[in-house]
This record gives structure tokens, sequence and C-alpha cells, in this order.
């Protein structure tokens, strides 16, 4: 078990530039997720700190070890493939036994290893199977245990929930939280899931673009992200983004005026914001409510959609002809295309300068 | 009283008029198949148990031929020249296009130009072919004696030696059959995904226990239909008693 360093890490293929600059460090024990949407980097990234492929500029350091130069298979670092990558030839045993057997360990040894990480991922009855015979649940334990039995510095995870279904994912994520909690191992897993960065995160490295847009522990990035990209990217629904003005701004204040909310004035500096600059308004569509509270500021909606879950209901409204999504507690009497009253807490609203850059304190 | 589904009923066969169709469609290639493979196989033998010369009334004289056949020593030597062929052409032309295959798998400037080189004898007519070859083997001006003689090492008569020239054919039937081989071994290894290499070189394998442990076994299936294809054409080519 160590920690990572990456100290300004670029990956180009000919003028692309796949991964930009990245300095980041994962302390041991951590479960650090890279999430970002689909070509941003993330995996690159990954392949750089196993191995797979070489860096193009600077320096990958794990526990003390700089092993920018090392080959994949001399970084006692273990990876868990979104395709799993199982040997179909070879019996689970084999699979799990494959990466102690390259290390010449006696048959002895490898047997003990063997079924003490089966039995870590609940796999010591099907040690015989081929690969062909497991539901893919199982198929991502085999693969996990094979990670697991090299006692890695470092675990990597590549997407390892894409391919599974809905409840299975589910069931996953906490045993890879359970399993990451066991072991206290040192974990970086990629995802394009926001929901699976979110719960299972320690630290979450939002990446866009091949660059790093933020770090930070999973609310922290939720309440506070620095950029657009990031409240848009972190909450499921997105968060909803009204294009505004500044009308008047001081060393305490900023007023605010966008089409189809009320005059807003936020308790922040307002200094580097003058008036008449164009800004964003974040609002997160939970916190919408339909009943107006102590500080909250009034929108009118048309609603067209009515999503019921139970729990929630989800609204896709248009306010002065943008799009919005509202999540309210409870079911709601709403009626489409009638006008509708949403009431949004000031507290949570989030103020983006015209580069998309938080200016909230 | 409730209804219930009979099995009898839902496994009740359909009539000829219902799926008569599932017989047209196949029947055209069925009665090619049937003249072109099935009916001369019965027809040989039946042959095979008579005495037909087509000069005087055929009889049967049952496994009489068979007892003869079996019975004369250049048959048995014939059999015998026929595995050793088959044997010394199948194994190492596998073993050959697997390695050029595997070689020629990475990505590198001027693969298609040594794949292409690799396959041309194939293409190759085997006349023209063996020419050539009859060429090289030439006992007084062919190339491989030449490079002999200019080792000081006496030179050799390849086709004409009883003990020679089994392995003078072998060494040609390979250089000719390598190609297939290794586009057959060149599509395998493209099947294989790159993951599982890449999980392989994590796992801390050399190249060559991710050749052995890996690409090998994952080739099975291909190794078993290539060895089945080359058995079978090798196998044709019915060596006679050489001594």
């Amino acid at each position: 078990m160590a920690g990572l360093d990456l100290a300004r890490v670029s990956k180009t293929y000919g003028a692309f530039e796949a991964v930009k600059d990245v300095s980041l460090t994962i302390e041991e024990g951590e479960f650090a997720v890279f999430v970002g949407p689909s070509g941003c980097g993330k995996s690159t990234l990954l392949r750089l700190i196993a191995g797979l492929d070489p860096v193009s500029e600077g320096a990958i350091r794990i526990g003390k070890d700089d092993v920018t130069a090392c080959p994949a298979g001399t970084r006692s670092v273990a990876m868990v493939f979104q395709s799993y990558a199982l040997y179909p030839h070879m019996s689970v045993f084999d699979n799990i036994a494959f990466p102690l057997q390259m290390e010449k360990r006696s048959k002895e040894d490898i047997r003990q290893q063997v079924e003490k990480a089966a039995a870590t991922v609940q796999l010591g009855t099907r040690l015989g199977d081929k690969p062909a015979k497991l539901s893919g649940g199982q198929r991502q334990r085999v693969a996990i245990a094979r990670a697991i039995v090299r006692k890695p510095a470092l675990f990597l995870m590549d997407e390892p929930l894409s391919n599974p279904d809905a409840a299975l994912r589910m069931e996953m994520r906490t045993e890879l939280t359970r399993l990451h909690k066991q072991l206290g191992a040192t974990m970086v897993y990629v995802t394009h899931d926001q929901l699976e960065a979110m719960t299972m995160a320690d630290r979450i490295v939002v990446l866009n673009r091949g660059s790093v847009e933020q770090v930070g522990r999973p609310m922290d990035i939720y309440h506070r992200p620095v950029n657009k990209f990031v409240a848009s990217f972190i909450g499921s629904p997105p968060m909803n983004m009204l294009a505004a003005e500044v009308v008047g701004a001081d060393g305490l204040s900023v007023r605010v005026a966008a089409e189809g909310l009320e005059p807003l004035t936020l308790a922040q500096d307002g200094s580097a914001l003058p008036a008449g600059s164009s800004v964003t308004v974040g609002i997160r569509p939970e916190f919408f409510s339909a009943t107006p509270g102590p500080d909250t500021i009034k929108l009118t909606a048309i609603p067209h959609a009515v999503e019921r879950l139970g729990l929630h209901t989800i609204i896709h409204a248009a306010v002065a002809g943008h799009a919005i999504t509202a999540l309210l507690n409870g079911d709601p009497v709403i009626e489409v295309n009638q006008p509708l009253d949403l009431y949004a807490a000031v507290g949570q609203l989030h103020l983006f300068d015209s580069e998309g850059l938080r200016r909230n304190a | 009283m409730a209804l219930q589904s009979s099995p009898v009923a839902a496994a009740r066969p359909q009539s000829f008029t219902q799926n008569w169709s599932a017989y047209a469609f196949p029947a055209p290639a069925l009665i090619i198949l049937f003249l072109s493979l099935l009916l001369p196989a019965a027809t040989t033998l039946v042959m095979s148990l008579t005495d037909i010369s087509f000069l005087r009334p055929t009889n049967f004289v049952w496994l009489e031929n068979y007892i003869k056949l079996f019975s004369d020593g250049r048959f048995r030597q014939a059999v015998g020249n026929t595995a050793y062929y088959t044997v010394g052409v199948t194994f190492p032309t596998m073993v050959l296009g697997l390695l050029a295959a595997t070689a020629l798998n990475g990505k590198f400037r001027g693969r298609i130009v040594f794949r292409t080189i690799f396959y041309l004898p194939v293409l190759t007519s085997l006349i023209a072919a063996a020419v050539v070859w009859m060429y090289v083997y030439e006992p007084y001006s062919g190339p491989i004696n030449g490079a002999l003689a200019q080792m000081g090492l006496p030179p050799q008569p390849w086709l004409q030696s009883p003990d020679l020239a089994m392995t003078s054919l072998i060494i040609m039937a390979i250089w000719r059959d390598f190609g297939t081989a290794m586009i057959i071994y060149l599509a395998g290894l493209q099947d294989i995904p790159k993951d599982v290499y890449e999980a392989a070189r994590l796992d801390g394998a050399k190249t060559k226990d991710i050749f052995l442990r890996i690409t090998v076994p994952m080739l099975s299936s291909v190794s078993f239909y290539l060895m089945i294809i080359l058995i079978v054409q090798t196998f044709q080519c019915s060596v006679p008693s050489m001594s």
C-alpha cells in the first residue's frame, strides 16, 4: 500500500493532447475517483499510472519510487478492467493464481493466497470453473480477486461497473467500498458516472479535455464547484443555468437580474463583477420547492413533462423560454402547461462569471 | 373444470405441406452434394469389392482387393511415407506460421510487405513453384549446392537420394503452406482482446510467458482447425515407396 504522486504528467498522440499537465497527489489508503465525460482523458491517465502507455512528459511516483520509466509488471499495481480481461482458457483458480505464478511462488503458497482472495470475494466454491460458466458479477469478482491476491501498492479500476445491470451495479458499489475499507488499500477508480463517484470516493478528481478541473471531497465538489463544467457534471439531474446580468455590485453584495427571475441580491464581494457584466445563476434542481421559505426567490415556470418517482417528482419546465429541471419532494399536484410558481433557496444559488468561474464566497 | 395446456399438443409434428419450404431451400445444395460427393464415395466403396476392369464382366470379389493391398509391402511403406510426410509438413508449418503471425501482428513499418511476401507462395502456381524448386535443388548448378561448395562441403543429390528426397519435398511443402498458416493465425491473434494481454503484462508476465500461457492456449481452436486442414491437404499427397 502506498500513495500516488503525479507531477506535471502529459500524454500526446501526434498533435492531440489526451492528458495535459496533470499534477495530483493521492494519499495512502485513499479511494480516489477520476470522473469526467467520454474522451476527457481519465482512462488514458489510468493507463499511464499502470504503465500500459508511456507518459509524454512528467513523472509518476508510487510511494517513494519514481516509476515513470518502469514497465507495467514491475510497478506493484493491479488493475481491474472494464471488460474484466479474464483468461478464458484458465479456471477461476488459475486466473487468480496467474500473478503469483509469474512471481514463481511455491505451489502451497499460491494455493493459500488464492483461497484467501477467493474467500474475500465470496468465490470459494467456484475455483474449478472456467469464466464462461460465471455470471457477470462473478467474473467481476474474479477480476477483483486477481487484483487483490498480489497485495499491490495501488489498485486501479477502469470503469469496472459499466457492464453489469443496474441492480448488480448497486450491489458491486457497496461491495467495492467494503473491500476498500477491509483492505485499507489505495484505489484509483475511473468512471463517467457521477453517482458512482459521489457514493464511493474519498476524493473526486473531475477531468475535462485532458485537464483536472477540480479535486475535492464529494460534498465539497457538490456544494462548491469551481466552475460551470463541474457544477453541471456533478449532480443528477444537472444544475440549472440561467443567463443573468449584474445590475449593481459592491464589496458586500451583488445585485443580479435574469429573465423569469425576481431581482436577486447575493451577499458576497462583488468588486470583481462590474455592473452590466454577464453572469450565470446556477440552481440545483433539488433546491427548488413548491412553497415559499424565509429566504427564497420566486420563478414562474411552465411545466411540460412530469416524472413521478414516488419519493420525488422531477419537473421539466421552461422559465422565460429557458429549460429548467426541478426536483420536488413527494408527489405534488402539477398541471402540465399551466404556470407553476417555484421557489429557490437564495443561500443555495451559485453565481458564475462570464469565464464560467464560480464567484460565490 | 380448469383448462390445461397439453404438452402433447404443443409438440405435435407439422405436416409436410406446412413446412415444405424448409426442405425446398436446402434441396439444390443437398442434391449437388449427393451427386458430387456421397454417390461417388458409395460407388467407389462398392467398386472396391469387385474386380472391375472395363474389359471383362465385373464380378464381386468382396475383400480380396483389401487382402492383396495390405499384404503388399510397398503399400505399407507408401502409407508410412505419407504419414511421415504429413507429420513433417503439418507441425513445422503450424509452428512457423504461428511465429510469423506473432511477429507480424505488431505495428511496425513494412508489416504489410512482409505479410504479402510470406503469403505469395500460396498464390503461386504449383507447377511454376516446382520448376523453381527443381532449380534450387539442382545437384550441379543449384544455389543450395553452390552455397555448400563455397563452404567447402560436398554437393548433395537433394531430389535423387532416397535419404534426402523426402526432407526436400517437406521443405518445399512447408514453404508453400506456411503463408496459409500465417494468415489463419493472424486472424486468430486479432481475435484475442488487447485487454487480456495488458492484464497479463500487469500480472508480471514476460513475453515468453504471454506467448506460452496466453497466446498459444487462446489459439487452440484455430490450431485445431489448421491442423485438420493441413493433415487433409498433405495426406492427399500420397507418397509412394522410395526404396
